[in-house]
C-alpha cells in the first residue's frame, strides 16, 4: 500500500497536478477578497469570502480529485501494469487504497491551505446550533385532513381512488412552505424543547417579510423565561434577538410594528445556542469536504480501472455537468405526474442522480459555515463514517476486481 | 516431481471476443515440466504462443482447459508469487519514476523494506550497469537502458524462478551479452530462469533446456545437448595446419571413415568481433 501511495504520489506530484491544484487554491484565496461585492455590512462580507472561497476550491477539489484519480488508474490500465503488480505477493485492492490516499493527500493539503488562510483572513465568530421550535406530527396532521375529506359525503368519488402516498407528501410540503401572517400588536408562542434542558444564553432568530418585501421598521418584544427583550430593526429581514440564560423554552413573541410580518414558522424561525470556536467549525467543515472528496476521488480510480484515460475523464466531466443540472431539472419538470412513460423514465433517472449527488454537489457544510451554524451533533461524524469507512472501501474493491480483470496482458 | 519448478498439462488457451466468440487458439494442448536449476527456453516463431504461456503460467490469463503449477501451487498463490521474477515483454515502467524509485517500488510489492531493500537496489544497479544513471526518470531512458532497469525490477526479491519474456529484445549486443552472463550468474547460483526468445544464437549460449513452440504445439522438447549434438559427427579444430598436411589428414580421415571429410576453417562469431571492435574504439 505504502509502494503504490508514493508511485501515485509521484505520478501526481510530477506529472504537474499536485503544484498545479496548490497554486490554483492560493491564487483563489488570494484574488478573491478584491472580488467579493455585497450591500456593506461587515457580516456579509465575512459570510460570502468564507462561503465564495470554500466553495471555489471544493469545486476545484471536486474536478481535480476525480480527474487524477481517474488517469492515476486509467494509465496503469492503459499501459497494462497492473499485470505486473498482479506477479507480486500483493493483494490488488491494497494497491488501491494506496492509490486513493495520494489524491487525498494532495486535497488535504489544499484544504490546509485553505484552512489557514481562512484563519487569518477573515474575523473568528463562533458558530452557532440552530434549534427549531417543535409542532406537531405533520403527516398525522395531512392523514387527518385527508380522511376527514374522503370521509365527507360532498367528496367527488372520483377523488376518492387519488394516490394517497403521493398527495400526503404534497400537503406537507406545502405546509412547510406556508407563510404565516403576524398582525400588528398579535403574539405568537414558539416551544423549544431541546432548549429546556440548558440554561444557556441564546439568540432568537427570525427571518421576516411585510406584504409587499419591502424594508421597514420592524419592532416587536420577546418573552423568554420571565424576562422581556425589546427590540428594532432597520437594516435587515433577518431579526436576532439576544435573549438570557434561562431555564424552560417557551418563547413569545409580539410584533409591536406598525405593519403585518410574514413569516414561515418552520423555515424562519430559529433559536440559536452558542456552538464552539470558529476554527473547530472550520475544521470539521475541513474534515467533511475531505470525506466528500474521498468518495470521489475512489468513483475516479474506478472508472479509470474500467475504461480508458480519456473516456474516464471524458465521463467523469459529464457526470459532474449531469448532477449539477439534475436538481434544476428535476424542480423545473416536477408536476410531469401525468407525462408519458419516456419522459418519466428520464424524470425518475434524473431524480435518482439528483438524489445521489445532492452531498457531493450542494456542499451544506461550506454553506453552514459561512452563515456560523454548527450542525447538530453527530451528523457531520455519521457522514464522514459512512463516506471513509462504507462508500470508499466499496468503491476501492470493485475498481480492484476490475483492475485485475480488464487487464489482460 | 519436487524438483519440477513449472509443470504445464494439457494446457490450451483459445483467446475470444467480447460475445465470447473464439478468435484464436493460441495454445493447444502442450505439457511441459521445469526442472529446477536449468535455464529452460522457449522459442518459436512470432505467434506461436511464447507469450500467452507464459501468462498462463505467471496466472496473468487462465487456461480454457488444463492445469498449470508454479511451485507445486496454483499460479496466483501468494507464496509462488513471492519467490518469482517476471521481466514482460515489454518493459512498463513508470516513466515518471526514475530508476532507483523503479526498484524500490517493486522491491516493496515483492515484500522488501528499508535497508535490506535498499542495499539490494544499489547492487542491482551496479550489476546491470545502471548506477551512473540511476537518479534518472525512465522515461528519458534508452529503450536497452529501460529493459535493463525492467530486468533489474525482476530480480529485486532475489527470485528462485526468473521468467523473461524475450529478455534481450532492444539491446545491443554488449547489453546482450551482458544480459547472457547474468543469466549464466543465476543459473550458477541455482536460480531457475525460463525464458522465451526468437533469437536462437541466444538461446544456443545460455539456455540447458529447449522447448519449440510452433503454432501452440510443442514441436520439440528436451535437454539441449541432446537435442542439437549431431552424434554420428565429429569435429577436430587445429592451429596453424599447412595446405599440404591438411590434404594428407583429409586422405587419411577418408579412407578410415569411407564417407566424405569436410574441412574448412570456422569464423568468429560476430558477436565476439563486434564486442571486440567496440572495446578497442572505447
Ligand atoms: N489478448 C489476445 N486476444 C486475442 N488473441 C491474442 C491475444 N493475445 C495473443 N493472441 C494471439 O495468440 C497468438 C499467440 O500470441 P503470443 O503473444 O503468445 O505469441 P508469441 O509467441 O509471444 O509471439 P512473439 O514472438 O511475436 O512475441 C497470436 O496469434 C496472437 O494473435
Ligand atoms: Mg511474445
Amino acid at each position: 500500500m505504502r509502494a503504490s501511495f508514493l508511485v501515485a504520489w509521484r505520478y501526481l506530484a510530477r506529472g504537474g497536478a499536485v503544484p498545479i491544484l496548490l497554486c490554483a487554491t492560493a491564487l483563489l484565496h488570494w484574488l478573491l477578497p478584491g472580488l467579493v461585492r455585497t450591500d456593506g455590512s461587515a457580516e456579509a462580507v465575512r459570510e460570502l469570502t468564507i462561503y465564495l472561497s470554500l466553495a471555489a476550491v471544493y469545486a476545484l477539489l471536486l474536478i481535480v480529485s476525480l480527474v487524477s484519480a481517474a488517469s492515476l488508474t486509467a494509465s496503469e490500465r492503459d499501459a497494462k501494469r497492473f499485470a505486473i503488480a498482479r506477479t507480486r505477493p500483493v493483494c490488488m485492492a491494497s494497491v488501491m487504497a494506496g492509490k486513493w490516499c495520494a489524491p487525498m493527500l494532495a486535497a488535504g493539503l489544499a484544504l490546509a491551505v485553505s484552512a489557514i488562510w481562512l484563519l487569518h483572513g477573515v474575523a473568528h465568530e463562533n458558530s452557532r446550533y440552530m434549534l427549531r421550535p417543535g409542532h406537531g406530527d405533520l403527516y398525522a396532521m395531512a392523514e387527518s385532513e385527508i380522511d376527514a375529506y374522503l370521509a365527507a359525503p360532498s367528496t367527488p368519488e372520483a377523488l376518492k381512488t387519488m394516490d394517497r402516498k403521493r398527495v400526503l407528501s404534497h400537503m406537507v410540503a406545502r405546509e412547510l412552505e406556508r407563510k404565516k401572517v403576524l398582525a400588528p400588536g398579535e403574539t405568537v408562542k414558539w416551544n423549544f424543547d431541546a432548549l429546556a434542558q440548558r440554561k444557556v444564553p441564546c439568540t432568537l432568530q427570525i427571518r421576516v417579510a411585510n406584504e409587499y418585501g419591502l424594508k421597514t421598521d420592524f419592532r416587536g418584544k420577546v418573552k423568554f423565561g420571565g424576562e422581556c427583550v425589546q427590540f428594532t430593526n432597520t437594516t435587515s429581514r433577518i431579526i436576532e434577538v439576544a435573549l438570557p440564560a434561562a431555564a424552560g423554552g417557551e418563547v413569545e413573541f409580539t410584533n409591536e410594528s406598525p405593519v403585518a410580518i410574514y413569516y414561515s414558522p418552520y423555515r424562519d424561525v430559529a433559536l440559536l445556542v452558542d456552538g464552539g470556536t470558529f476554527a473547530a467549525n472550520l475544521l470539521r467543515t475541513c474534515v467533511q469536504i475531505w470525506a466528500t472528496i474521498g468518495v470521489v476521488t475512489a468513483l475516479g480510480l474506478f472508472m479509470g480501472a474500467a475504461v480508458s484515460r480519456n473516456v474516464a475523464v471524458f465521463a467523469g466531466v459529464a457526470m459532474i455537468v449531469a448532477s449539477l443540472a439534475a436538481p434544476q431539472i428535476v424542480e423545473a419538470q416536477n408536476d410531469l405526474a401525468k407525462a408519458r412513460l419516456p419522459d418519466r423514465i428520464a424524470l425518475g433517472m434524473t431524480r435518482l442522480v439528483a438524489a445521489a449527488t445532492s452531498q457531493v454537489m450542494a456542499p451544506a457544510p461550506v454553506d453552514d459555515l459561512a452563515s456560523r451554524l454548527r450542525q447538530e451533533d453527530g451528523v457531520l461524524e455519521r457522514q464522514v463514517a459512512v463516506d471513509i469507512a462504507v462508500i470508499c472501501p466499496i468503491l476501492l474493491l470493485l475498481a480492484a476486481s476490475i483492475a485485475r480483470r480488464r487487464d489482460l496482458p | 516431481m519436487n524438483d519440477c519448478v513449472v509443470s504445464l498439462e494439457g494446457v490450451s488457451k483459445t483467446f475470444r471476443d467480447f460475445w465470447m466468440r473464439p478468435v484464436t487458439k493460441a495454445v493447444d494442448g502442450i505439457s511441459l515440466k521445469v526442472p529446477r536449476g536449468t535455464v529452460f527456453g522457449l522459442l518459436g516463431p512470432n505467434g506461436s504462443g511464447k507469450s500467452t504461456t507464459i501468462k498462463m503460467i505467471l496466472g496473468l490469463i487462465r487456461p480454457t482447459a488444463g492445469k498449470v503449477l508454479l511451485f507445486g501451487k496454483p499460479p496466483q498463490a501468494r507464496d509462488a508469487l513471492k519467490r518469482l521474477g517476471y521481466l514482460p515483454e515489454l518493459s512498463r515502467l513508470h516513466p515518471f519514476l526514475t530508476a532507483r524509485e523503479t526498484l524500490m517500488y517493486h522491491g516493496a510489492l515483492a515484500g522488501l523494506s528499508g535497508r535490506l531493500l535498499r542495499d539490494r537496489t544499489a547492487s542491482l544497479l551496479a550489476d546491470t550497469a545502471l548506477a551512473h544513471v540511476a537518479d534518472r526518470r525512465v522515461g528519458t531512458f534508452s529503450k536497452g537502458m529501460a529493459r535493463r532497469t525492467a530486468l533489474a525490477a525482476a530480480l529485486v526479491a532475489s527470485p528462485e524462478l526468473l521468467v523473461l519474456d524475450e529478455p534481450t529484445s532492444g539491446l545491443d549486443p554488449i547489453g546482450t551479452r551482458a544480459v547472457k552472463e547474468l543469466i549464466r550468474k543465476l543459473a550458477s547460483q541455482g536460480v531457475t530462469i525460463l525464458m522465451t526468445s526468437h533469437l536462437l544464437a541466444d538461446s544456443q549460449d545460455v539456455c540447458t533446456h529447449l522447448a519449440i513452440l510452433a503454432n501452440g504445439h510443442i514441436a520439440a522438447c528436451g535437454e539441449k545437448d541432446e537435442l542439437l549434438q549431431k552424434t554420428d559427427t565429429t569435429r577436430f579444430s587445429v592451429r596453424n595446419l599447412s595446405p599440404a598436411a591438411q590434404e594428407a589428414v583429409k586422405s587419411e580421415m577418408e579412407a578410415l571413415s569411407g564417407g566424405e571429410v569436410v574441412v574448412d576453417h570456422p569464423s568468429a562469431s560476430l558477436e565476439d568481433f563486434f564486442a571486440k571492435t567496440v572495446e578497442a574504439a572505447e
